[in-house]
This record gives C-alpha cells, sequence and structure tokens, in this order.
C-alpha cells in the first residue's frame, strides 16, 4: 500500500517534469508578416487606453508594407521603468518606449536612448511649428531632441455647475476669486478648490505666470524664491482656514469632486474620462482654464513622450522615424486624441474640422486644448527622478506636517542643488 | 456535559465575530463589484447596490485576455508548486535526517536568502534570464521559484517531528532513504506538505511584479497582470477591479476548500497507527 | 536528529538530496546575493556597459549621513515591532480556538483564511477606502464609542497604525494555517497521557501543547520578522506609491526602491541593501541563539 502511494507521487512528478519540459519552450509568436521590419513598442498604457493604442498601431501597419510595429503594455509607469531598467543592463530594449518627458535627461544620461536629430531633421520646419511649444521644449535636451510627444494633457479647472448656481458664484478667472468664493462655500461645508494629492503643477504654474522657474535646465534654482514661496502660500493659507483641500492618500480629487465637495477641482485633463464615468448623471459640470496667477496664465503640460532605445539596427530606427513621423500627423493626432481625451499634439490637429465637431460634441475637453498655446513646460534635467522625489517630500511635509513653506522650500533648493551640480 | 457546550458556544461567538472581520473586506469588495461607477464613489457609500450591475463582470472579463491569463496561471501555478514541492521534500529530509559535511553553513546560507527583499534581485534574475533566453516564456515564470527555503524550513520543523525510532526501524528493516522518505515521512506530513502546497499556490497565482516584468506579450501572461487594466493615470474603475479580482481570488478559495480537509488530518489521526 | 558522525558518502548522498534545491538557489538567489554586495561598492559605475570605474566606501558613508535612512531603520523597527508580536500572538489563540471548535470549524477557517488569499494590490486598495477620513468604514465603526474621525492615512502619526494593522489583517491567516499545522503534528496521546494525570485544560496547554507547539511558533516567528523587515508592496500601494504623509512609512525597502528605481542610484541603494540583510541577520541569530533554549523537539 505505501509503495504504491509512493510510486503514484513519482508519476505525478515525472508528469510534473514533462509539463515543465514542454511549458519551458519559448512561446514565440506564429510570425505571420513576411518581410516587414519589426518594431517593437513598449507602452505604459493599460486597459482601454492600449486598446486604443493599438487601433492607431494597426492603422499604421496597413498603411504601409515596409514596417511592422508590435505595441504591447508594460503595465503601469512605475511598472514600465522598472522594466526598462531591466531590460537596458541586459541589453533586451525595445526599439521604442513611452517614458514621461521628465526622465529624458535621465535616460540620455545614463545612456538608454539614441537622439531622433535625424528624424527632425527629416520635419520641415512648418511641421515642427505645428506642433505646440510646450510639448516640444520637453522633447529636447539642450538643442538636441530625444522624444516625440505622444500622450499630453495640460492642468485644467473642472467647475460644478450646481453649486456655482446655488451660491451665485461664477468660473473665477483669478486665483483672488478662487480665494474669495472659498470665504462663501466655507459655511456649509464645501471647499473652493480641491486638488489632487498634492499642489506641486499648481504651484508650478502660479511661479510661472511670476516668471520664475523653480529648476531651469541650465541649474538655476529659485525653488525658495520669495515669489514661490509666496504662490506656495496661497494655497497653504487657503488649506488652513478650510476652503482648499488636498484628495490626500486617494491621489485624485475626482470622486471628492463628483460628490459635491468642492466647486472646482484643478487637476489633468487626462482625469475627464475618469469624470466624465463617476459623475452621478444629475450633476451639472464643466470645465474651464486655470485660474490666472497675478494677471498671467500658467498652465502646465505633462505627459508621455516616446523615444528610441539603444540597440536598433538601421532598418528599425527609420521605421522607428517613420511610425513617429505618422503619429505627429494632423489626420492621427486628431484621431488619438478623440479616442482618448487627451490633447491634439499640433494646431493644424486642434484645427481640424473632425476635431472641431468632436469639441461641439464634448464641450468640456475645449478648455484643455484652448489652455494649450499659453501652456508650458517645466524644465527637466539630469537628477529630476531624485528632485521628483524630494519635491513630493517637501509638498506633503507642508500639507501633512504643517511645515511651513519657506522651511520646505529652503530645504527643496538646497537638495535640487546638489542634484543639479552633482550632475 | 452543559459546562462544554457553553464553552463550544462562547468557542462560536468569539470566532464568528473574529470572522466578521476578516471577511467585511470582501463583503464590501463583492458590493462595488456590483455596483454602477458613480455609485462606487456614493457618499455615504451604500452595502447594497441599489440596481445589480451584474454585466460589470462580463465587462471586467473582455477586458483583458483573460482566458489566457487563466490558462497561463493555471500551468505556472501547476507546475511551480508541483517542482518545488519535489525540491523542498529532498532538501527538508536531508535537513533533517542526514548528516553531511556543511550541513549548518548551508542551512545558514539558505536561510540568509530569505533576508534579500526581492526588488534587490529583479534586475539580475532579468539578465541571467535573459542570458538563457527565458525572457517571455513560461520558464521565467517558474524556474526562479523551484526553490523556496521558507517551505524547506517548514517541512524540516515537521520532519524533526517524526519520531526517530521509526527511522532506526526502517533502517533495520533494509529500507533505504528512498524509501523511507516516500512511504513514511511525506505521508506522515501530509497536512505540513499541503499546507506548503497551499502556501505556494497562492504565492504563485497572486504574483504580480514578477510576471510583468519578465513577460513582454499577452500570451505568456499571468492572471494578477490583468487587473492592470483597470487602473490608469488618471483614476481608477473600481467596480471593474473588484469585478476581476472578484475572480482572481476564486480559483483560490476553491482550491483551499478542497485541500484544507488534509491540513486538519494530521499525525495524530492518520499516521503512527497505519 | 541522528548523531552519527557525517562521511564523505553521506555528504554525498545529501547533496544528491540538497541538489535541485541547491542549483536554483545557487543562481536565482545567492548570485544575486553576492552581485549586490559588490554593486554596493562601487562609486563610478555606468550600468547600461556595467563598467565600473571606482570602488569605496562612499556609499556607506552617504546612507549612514542621510537623515532619510535613519528614518527608514527606525520605521522598519516600529513597524516589526508592531505586526510581529501581536500576529503571533493572535494567529496562535485563533489557531487554538479553530483547533477546538467543533461546530462550523471549515466555514471558520476559510474566513480567517481568505485575506491572505487576496492578492494584495486589490485588498490594500479596498482597505484604504476603510481608512478614508470622511466616509470610511472604520471611522464610521470607531464614531459608535465616541472615537472623533481619524485621517488615518493622512495624519503622520496615525499611518504606521493604518499600516500595521492592515498588515496584521493580511497575515494573520498565513500564520493560523501554520499553528494549525503545528497542532494536528501533536500525538493526542500526550494530551492524554497529561489528563490521566489529573491536568486541568491551562496546564495542559503550558506543559503540553505550548512546549510540543515551540518548533512552529519558533518558524513562524522568524519568518514573520524577515517578511516584517522587508514590507514593501502594502505601502506602495496604500500610499499610492509615496512614503507615507510625512515619511511616517519611510521603510529600508521603500528607501531602496526609491533609490534604486527613481534615482538611478545603484551603489546606493545596494548598499541600504546590505545594510538591511545584515540588520535581519542579526536579528535572526538572536531568535536562533534564543531557540537553543526554549525549542523542544520531541
Amino acid at each position: 500500500m505505501k509503495t504504491h502511494k509512493g510510486l503514484m507521487l513519482l508519476a505525478t512528478l515525472a508528469a510534473a517534469a514533462g509539463i515543465t519540459l514542454t511549458a519551458l519552450r519559448p512561446a514565440h509568436a506564429a510570425d505571420t508578416s513576411t518581410n516587414r521590419t519589426k518594431i517593437t513598442f513598449w507602452s505604459g498604457l493599460t486597459g482601454p487606453y492600449q486598446k486604443n493604442l493599438n487601433t492607431i498601431v494597426n492603422d499604421y501597419n496597413q498603411s504601409q508594407t515596409k514596417y511592422q510595429v508590435v505595441a504591447t503594455s508594460q503595465g503601469d509607469y512605475t511598472q514600465m521603468n522598472q522594466k526598462v531598467m531591466a531590460a537596458a543592463k541586459s541589453h533586451s530594449l525595445p526599439v521604442l518606449g513611452m517614458t514621461t518627458y521628465t526622465n529624458l535627461p535621465d535616460y540620455q544620461h545614463h545612456g538608454f536612448i539614441d537622439n531622433l536629430n535625424p528624424m527632425y531633421k527629416g520635419t520641415s520646419s512648418k511641421a515642427k511649428n505645428d506642433i505646440y511649444p510646450a510639448f516640444l521644449s520637453g522633447s529636447k535636451i539642450g538643442n538636441t531632441y530625444y522624444s516625440t510627444p505622444f500622450s499630453k494633457s495640460t492642468r485644467i479647472m473642472y467647475v460644478n455647475k450646481d453649486i456655482l448656481k446655488k451660491y451665485h458664484l461664477s468660473i473665477p478667472k483669478t486665483w483672488d476669486q478662487l480665494k474669495q468664493d472659498g470665504a462663501k462655500l466655507k459655511k456649509d461645508g464645501i471647499y473652493a478648490y480641491g486638488f489632487d494629492k498634492s499642489f506641486d503643477m499648481e504651484w508650478e504654474g502660479m511661479a510661472h505666470a511670476a516668471g520664475v522657474t523653480p529648476v531651469s535646465s541650465t541649474g538655476k534654482i529659485q525653488v525658495a524664491n520669495k515669489k514661490s514661496i509666496t504662490a506656495a502660500n496661497l494655497v497653504l493659507d487657503m488649506v488652513k482656514d478650510g476652503t482648499a483641500k488636498s484628495a490626500g492618500s486617494d491621489n485624485y480629487w475626482t470622486k471628492n469632486f463628483v460628490n459635491g465637495k468642492s466647486a472646482f477641482y484643478i487637476g489633468s485633463s487626462a482625469g475627464l474620462t475618469q469624470t466624465k464615468l463617476q459623475a452621478p448623471k444629475t450633476l451639472n459640470w464643466t470645465t474651464a482654464p486655470v485660474p490666472s496667477y497675478e494677471g498671467k496664465s500658467g498652465t502646465e503640460v505633462a505627459g508621455n513622450d516616446l523615444v528610441l532605445f539603444k540597440g536598433a539596427n538601421t532598418k528599425q530606427k527609420h521605421g522607428a522615424y517613420d511610425f513617429m513621423k505618422y503619429l505627429l500627423k494632423a489626420k492621427t493626432a486628431t484621431k488619438w486624441a478623440k479616442l482618448t481625451g487627451y490633447v491634439p499634439l499640433s494646431k493644424s490637429a486642434t484645427n481640424s474640422a473632425d476635431y472641431q465637431s468632436f469639441l461641439k460634441q464634448h464641450p468640456e475637453n475645449k478648455a484643455a486644448v484652448n489652455s494649450l498655446p499659453k501652456a508650458f513646460a517645466q524644465p527637466a534635467f539630469t537628477g529630476f527622478g531624485e528632485y521628483y522625489n524630494d519635491k513630493g517630500d517637501a509638498f506633503n511635509s507642508m500639507l501633512t506636517k504643517n511645515t511651513s513653506a519657506k522651511d520646505a522650500l529652503t530645504k527643496l533648493a538646497k537638495q535640487a542643488k546638489q542634484i543639479t551640480s552633482a550632475n | 456535559m452543559t459546562k462544554k457546550r457553553i464553552s463550544q458556544a462562547l468557542l462560536i461567538i468569539i470566532l464568528t465575530l473574529g470572522a466578521i472581520t476578516m471577511l467585511v473586506p470582501f463583503i464590501w469588495m463583492l458590493s462595488t463589484a456590483l455596483k454602477t461607477a458613480p455609485e462606487t464613489v456614493k457618499v455615504p457609500p451604500t452595502w447594497i447596490p441599489k440596481h445589480m450591475q451584474w454585466q460589470n463582470f462580463v465587462t471586467a472579463w473582455h477586458a483583458a485576455p483573460f482566458l489566457t491569463y487563466f490558462i497561463n496561471s493555471l500551468i505556472v501555478t501547476t507546475v511551480t508548486t508541483i517542482g518545488q514541492l519535489f525540491t523542498t521534500i529532498l532538501a527538508a529530509f536531508a535537513f533533517s535526517r542526514l548528516n553531511f559535511y556543511g550541513k549548518n553553513f548551508l542551512f545558514a546560507l539558505f536561510l540568509s536568502t530569505m533576508m534579500v527583499p526581492g526588488e534587490m534581485l529583479i534586475i539580475p534574475n532579468f539578465v541571467t534570464l535573459s542570458k538563457f533566453s527565458l525572457i517571455n516564456t513560461y520558464g521565467a515564470l517558474i524556474i526562479p521559484w523551484l526553490a523556496s527555503f521558507f517551505a524547506v524550513f517548514t517541512l524540516r520543523q515537521t520532519f524533526n517531528a517524526i519520531p526517530n525510532e521509526l527511522y532506526y526501524a526502517a533502517k533495520l528493516d533494509g529500507s533505504s532513504d528512498w524509501h523511507f522518505l516516500w512511504t513514511m515521512m511525506v505521508p506522515l506530513s501530509k497536512s505540513a506538505i499541503t499546507a506548503i502546497g497551499i502556501l505556494e499556490v497562492i504565492g504563485s497565482w497572486n504574483s504580480f511584479m514578477w510576471p510583468l516584468i519578465v513577460t513582454n506579450t499577452a500570451k505568456v501572461r499571468t492572471l494578477p497582470v490583468g487587473l492592470n487594466a483597470f487602473t490608469s493615470d488618471a483614476g481608477t474603475q473600481f467596480q471593474l477591479l473588484m469585478a476581476a479580482s472578484t475572480f482572481v481570488i476564486l480559483p483560490m478559495i476553491i482550491v483551499y476548500l478542497c485541500l484544507q480537509k488534509y491540513i486538519i488530518a494530521g499525525i495524530s489521526k492518520s499516521g503512527l497507527k497505519g | 536528529m541522528i548523531k552519527q558522525h557525517p562521511t564523505i558518502k553521506s555528504t554525498l548522498i545529501a547533496f544528491a538530496y540538497l541538489a535541485p534545491m541547491l542549483i536554483i538557489t545557487l543562481v536565482f538567489n545567492i548570485y544575486p546575493i553576492f552581485k549586490s554586495f559588490a554593486m554596493s561598492f562601487y562609486t563610478k559605475y555606468d550600468f547600461f556597459t556595467d563598467k565600473v570605474s571606482a570602488l569605496g566606501w562612499a556609499n556607506y558613508k552617504f546612507i549612514f549621513s542621510d537623515p532619510d535612512f535613519y528614518l527608514s531603520v527606525r520605521n522598519t523597527m516600529i513597524f516589526v515591532l508592531g505586526v510581529v508580536p501581536f500576529s503571533v500572538l493572535l494567529s496562535l489563540i485563533i489557531a487554538l480556538l479553530l483547533h477546538r471548535v467543533r461546530f462550523l470549524a471549515g466555514l471558520f477557517k476559510t474566513a480567517y483564511f481568505l485575506p491572505f488569499v487576496t492578492s494584495t494590490v486589490a485588498i490594500s486598495l479596498v482597505w484604504q477606502w476603510i481608512y478614508n477620513d470622511q466616509y470610511g468604514l472604520l471611522n464610521a465603526f470607531l464614531s459608535h464609542f465616541g472615537v472623533h474621525p481619524i485621517d488615518w492615512l493622512n495624519d503622520p502619526h496615525w499611518a504606521m497604525p493604518a499600516l500595521i494593522i492592515m498588515t496584521i489583517w493580511k497575515g494573520l491567516g498565513f500564520n493560523i494555517i501554520l499553528f494549525l499545522v503545528g497542532l494536528s503534528n501533536i500525538d493526542k496521546r500526550y494530551d492524554q497521557v497529561a489528563q490521566i494525570d489529573g491536568a486541568n485544560a491551562w496546564q495542559r496547554f503550558i506543559h503540553v501543547t505550548l512546549p510540543l507547539l515551540s518548533p512552529m511558533t519558533f518558524l513562524v516567528s522568524v519568518t514573520s520578522v524577515i517578511s516584517g523587515f522587508k514590507v514593501f508592496d502594502e505601502i506602495f500601494v496604500l500610499f499610492g506609491g509615496s512614503p507615507g504623509p510625512g515619511k511616517s512609512t519611510l521603510t529600508i525597502v521603500f528607501y531602496l526602491y526609491q533609490k534604486f528605481y527613481s534615482e538611478w542610484k545603484y551603489g546606493i541603494a545596494a548598499a541600504s541593501g546590505v545594510v538591511l540583510f545584515l540588520l535581519i541577520l542579526v536579528v535572526t541569530i538572536i531568535q536562533f541563539w534564543y531557540s537553543r533554549k526554549h525549542v523542544h523537539y520531541a
């Protein structure tokens, strides 16, 4: 009886070993494409966004016969970043990848990416000028191009029209007005201004409007500049007197906005899709450009670019250039913007009849597009990843530990100085 | 007799209260999975959805190639678990019953592998697997997990509890180590082996970061990777995420229910007499 | 344990048994450890080409002058001390109760085991909602006892307790199952003998069950401590990728993660990994030393 059991176990194990051996064979995709050059493309998009990307990629593959772009999702941006590091180390990077433009200097510094000058050289200056300057400036390190803009968003203000009507308010055009509205809403426990986990992007916007760049690409540091501190204090004062509130661990204020916790919410235009999904049908809401500060607007752009990883051969490089150019075409950019809710990449895409009729149907998408001409990109620099963590800590400490703006920003300025001088 | 009854009733009351605490998050998960998007963020939250959204499960299932993921998870988990049990049983036997040079050193060396955070191992292991061209294959998902010192440690503790007399008796009967291991030690440690197996099944099934890193395409990806489909840089579709989580968890609950009776049956019942 | 002296033959036999485990461990665990150890001394290093141009102690000097690193060590210690004793004690009690209950035993065991079955990512999101200060379940429950709403996840004083509670909840099932195995391994005859000798339930627990369970208690403690020191996933999800309000849940692994994956400081990350390793090693050695006196094998 006992030997029997033992034999059974051994048989199971042998079977298991068999399965292992069959399972270990590399799962190669059946290569249907004939002699097309394969362009592998890793994206940091998931779910419906990746599906939309596949639509665009299929369009491209059908539009020509030389190249075959294969786009695969590699999780969200943090996961994708880990993966890129692992692949870089084992020299198995794909041809194309997606990354936030702020990663460019670090990628370049560590030799992960190739420059895109050849591609941009083949682009007419007219076509280049057509791309919104905020996007193009993010694609450059010094005078060298390293990326093409792709999935982009801007900061916009979400407006709860029901609250506006009830309290006879109008959409605030300036931060001062936003602050005044706060006083009227406070007594009923409604915040005027809700923001995401941190308000650092709004701070950068205000600083930009006041003519200050916290950390410039040349390493000039104005993080703890008087104007920077004043801008941070404006929001902190609102938080203190209960007219502004952070989303904290929720990360996004969207949930609170759709529940009428605040009259206004300044966040990314990429959040439009979620807001549409989550808002109850009874809620009347719209969007508007971010309020101006000291008479000037300051809307920061964010989002992802495409980069060409090192290690691609000439054929693949040419394919990558071709695909990138295809994405920048007004027609493609329009389709992409309509599918995803990201903003169009060029003026001609925005002005196309196709996109304009889309805006008529979706007026809430207008604010983002209208902010584009005056939008700006925060300069990135080598060591930005570290600065980004330090910035997160500084704003978190102002919001959760009541550190004064002056103390937190002075510390951040010191850290920024160390980072920029070390690289 | 009544005293026993009272103590049993008391026991059940305490355990029920605890069980409720453990279950609340799951009830909420199910309830969220059946809500509309606006209802998931409603304040105050509702326990029973106004209109049950059963189609959320259908939507979630179609949001990613879940059938492929499911089959892959099944293959990876089965092979990993069986393979790991095999290496574990052999190693635990060596540590428990055999004497050899370097035993303590090897035990300490293995133990030290538990002390390294997984985040440190990702890159070197990725490079190794890439050298063997195993990236984007089942091999990458299985091979690094075929050895678990935790499992060896656990089984050694159980093997140690088996009286030496049995071993000597078997040796006197002319039984080999190999024979003794599979006919005596393993059956006597059924409960521990089942428990280790369950823990391994769960660990392998829920593994998330590693499968994502070492696979590039949906063809070889596993279920938890599919959970990614519902989060984006602009928020999470909670109702779909919770629906998807439900069908990621469900198979594990079934496995546990099927195997749990083996955990209870230990030496005291099945072992020494037979 | 067999008290025989090892011979070359017995060693060869033993290594044949150990071989499958040994090969995998050497390749996927030991080798990376040595790699990381070496990397912690790289002060000038090209990650992409794997070229090392300078070696030294600079990475260690850096972390030992970085207040954030000290903070992460402190937070990790607090976490381990907050989780391990409670988790071990609670799971021991629950396992004992489960071992005794006759009615609905299967149902109860499933309920207690369920949290462990779940993926950390999904269930941490559920806990985020439970901890919400305005409409979270926990505050609603506490308000019945007159407790004012606590901003669990955004108040630096409460973030760590929130993390500890969730971790205990999630890990209980794992420990309970190990204790149940331990309990089922105890020969019932010991208990019967004690009963015949006239020992009451408490005496039998102290003098029979507890000593016989000590190998498992030891195992549970050692593994809980080790996994406690390595905490990361729970924090990453619960606090949305940040090290908690005011860095209150910045642990060593979180520090390592930030240095490695977003700050490109491989050497520093590796150095902090080595320090974590040594820290766990010391604590584990202490546990083994203690166990020599107090753990009884039948």
